[in-house]
């Protein structure tokens, strides 16, 4: 559903434009318009660089799989399924893409380190410790901490995208939110 | 309701760092890149350019000591209507032979009199010493003697884009078609313990290490990657003169890994490159002992050979080349042919090309 973008003036709000929604987004880039599909880009690439980032733990790593998921996401467009979310489709290939890479490495080259912390990102008081604590989750949960509270997904998107069950999700999110309370040291329910 | 760690949670991974603006412009190029055609801004593939490489970069093959007296020269048919995913010539070290896909036929020859004519197959590498050449045949890979008897043949998911026999001859990398995407795969040489190294890479052959203990392709971002077994590393080459690169070699001593990527020249050493442009789309890249790395230009003004400052011009149109310590090897187009010559070393490249027939391979 297209919504519109609002400019509260003096004498009341005026439409300036018009956000296209996804699906249509998707019309057009699938009928070929760069412009469209710029469009889809600038809306998720941050998500979904900051997914694949939260996840790997690497730069490098995270600029490939989010440059990946959209080529893959865009040559695949004509196959899509408009009634679905173009944003979880776009992540699940982000997950995938990521699972495979970590799983590769380790079984080729061994456990890569994660350094979650980023001495050029922007932090406040208190990320660093928590962010290294996320790094420090098993994958299936660090996972799901990324989706759920990174990306903003729900559990049932969540476990759309990783083809689990919806109860698997909310099991590893309460796992994963222990586990963070026991490393920081922070009391409290969820 | 969140609690406190879930807001926290929320805020810190929405403060992480952001990727670099040069990433995210290389990445939005290629996803619009990727994008279905029928956008008036798409303009179509010239068919021609499709063809002439069609028939033309077909010639694949090993050879060595080409330098050195006695010529197998390999003939190639200038109707070749099918596109070989090869994109280079193989020189393993000591070999004596000279392989090449035309037209989705493979040829082969030996010093030893073995020859193979006509095998139905897509891309192929020769062994070290030229012992054996491994193709790709249909949904396979095939291992087979230069005299054509089948030592192993393992199946695979799709079409084998590319070849890489590792120097020591116990691995053999190769990129396979697996639906929509490309995966790079290692198997032993004796056809066994065949493994995923890489789900989603670019078609693009795979260089060994000296040592077979380093493995450098193409990921799927097209980003070169190295894997490296002896210090239990990955490697991934952010520079983007290095990104797409057609093809890679490693310098002889494995500390340097030359990339031809468009039209730059990247040497790559410790995960970071050093480009230089070149003026021509490059074709191929080798290393002419130690220090030399040989790359193929062709622009409009035609097709070089440049090492270092100097270069040599060559025929035609060049097509694909191959280098090592005892000489180079190249394949260019002329008037409709495909002539191999070969040039020993040191530089200048002074070199001589062979007259071809067609329709087979002579030796003399």
């Amino acid at each position: 559903m297209a919504c519109s973008v609002v400019a509260v003036a003096p004498d009341g709000p005026t439409v300036i434009g018009r956000r296209r929604s996804d699906a249509q987004l998707v019309r057009a880039a699938r009928a070929g318009s760069r412009d469209a599909g710029a469009a889809l880009f600038e809306r998720y690439w941050l998500d979904a660089w900051h997914a694949a980032y939260a996840i790997t733990g690497r730069r490098a790593l995270a600029d490939d799989i989010a440059q990946d998921a959209f080529e893959r996401a865009f040559a695949s467009l004509g196959r899509f399924d408009e009634r679905r979310s173009f944003g979880a489709w776009l992540h699940r290939i982000v997950v995938n893409r990521s699972l495979d890479l970590l799983r590769t490495e380790r079984r080729l080259v061994g456990v890569a380190e994660i350094e979650l912390v980023d001495e050029s990102g922007v932090e406040r008081e208190g990320d660093r410790e928590l962010l290294a604590a996320v790094a420090s989750l098993p994958l299936q949960r660090r996972v799901v901490v990324v989706l759920r509270f990174g990306v903003g997904l729900p559990p049932q998107q969540i476990a759309d995208l990783l083809d689990v069950p919806v109860g698997t999700v909310n099991s590893r999110i309460a796992r994963a939110l222990e586990q963070l309370r026991d490393e920081l040291g922070v009391e409290g329910a969820i | 309701m969140r609690s406190d760690l879930e807001r926290h949670l929320a805020g810190a991974l929405g403060r992480l760092p952001r990727p670099g603006r040069d990433v995210e412009a290389a990445a939005r190029a290629a996803a619009l890149a990727a994008l279905p055609a029928g956008a008036p801004s798409r303009a179509p593939r010239p068919r021609a350019l499709a063809f002439a490489v069609a028939l033309a970069v077909l010639l694949v093959g090993g050879a060595a000591a080409l330098a050195a007296s006695g010529t197998v020269t390999i003939v190639v048919h200038a109707r070749a209507t099918r596109v070989a995913a090869s994109d280079r010539l193989d020189l393993p070290a000591r070999a004596s032979g000279i392989a090449a896909v035309i037209g989705g036929r493979l040829w082969l020859a030996t010093r030893a009199g073995a020859h193979v004519e006509g095998v139905g197959a897509d891309t192929e590498a020769l062994s070290p010493h030229a012992f054996y050449v491994a193709a790709g045949i249909g949904r396979s890979l095939v291992a087979m003697a230069p005299n054509g008897r089948r030592a192993w043949t393992h199946r695979t998911p799709g079409a084998v884009a590319a070849i890489a026999w590792a120097p020591s001859g116990l691995r053999i990398a190769y990129v396979v078609r697996d639906g929509g995407r490309y995966e790079l795969r290692a198997i032993e040489g004796d056809g066994d313990h065949d493994r995923l190294l890489d789900a989603s890479v670019r078609p693009v052959r795979p260089a060994w290490r000296a040592d077979s203990l380093a493995l450098a392709y193409v990921g799927a971002a097209g980003r070169i990657v190295v894997i490296d077994w002896r210090h239990g590393t990955t490697t991934r080459v952010m520079a983007r003169c290095a990104a797409r690169p057609g093809a890679l070699a490693f310098a002889p001593d494995g500390d340097r890994l030359a990339a031809a990527a468009g039209h730059d020249l990247a040497l790559v050493v410790g995960g970071r490159a050093t480009c230089s442009g070149l003026g021509g789309k490059t074709v191929g890249v080798g290393w002419l002992g130690r220090d030399r790395v040989v790359v193929g230009v062709v622009s409009k003004r035609g097709s070089l050979l440049r090492v270092g400052s100097s270069s040599r011009s060559v025929p035609g149109r060049l097509l694909a080349f191959t280098a090592d310590a005892n000489g180079l090897l190249y394949a260019t187009r002329l008037d409709g042919l495909v002539a191999v010559g070969s040039s020993s070393n040191p530089v200048p490249l002074a070199g001589t090309e062979h007259a071809l027939t067609v329709d087979g391979i002579d030796r003399r």
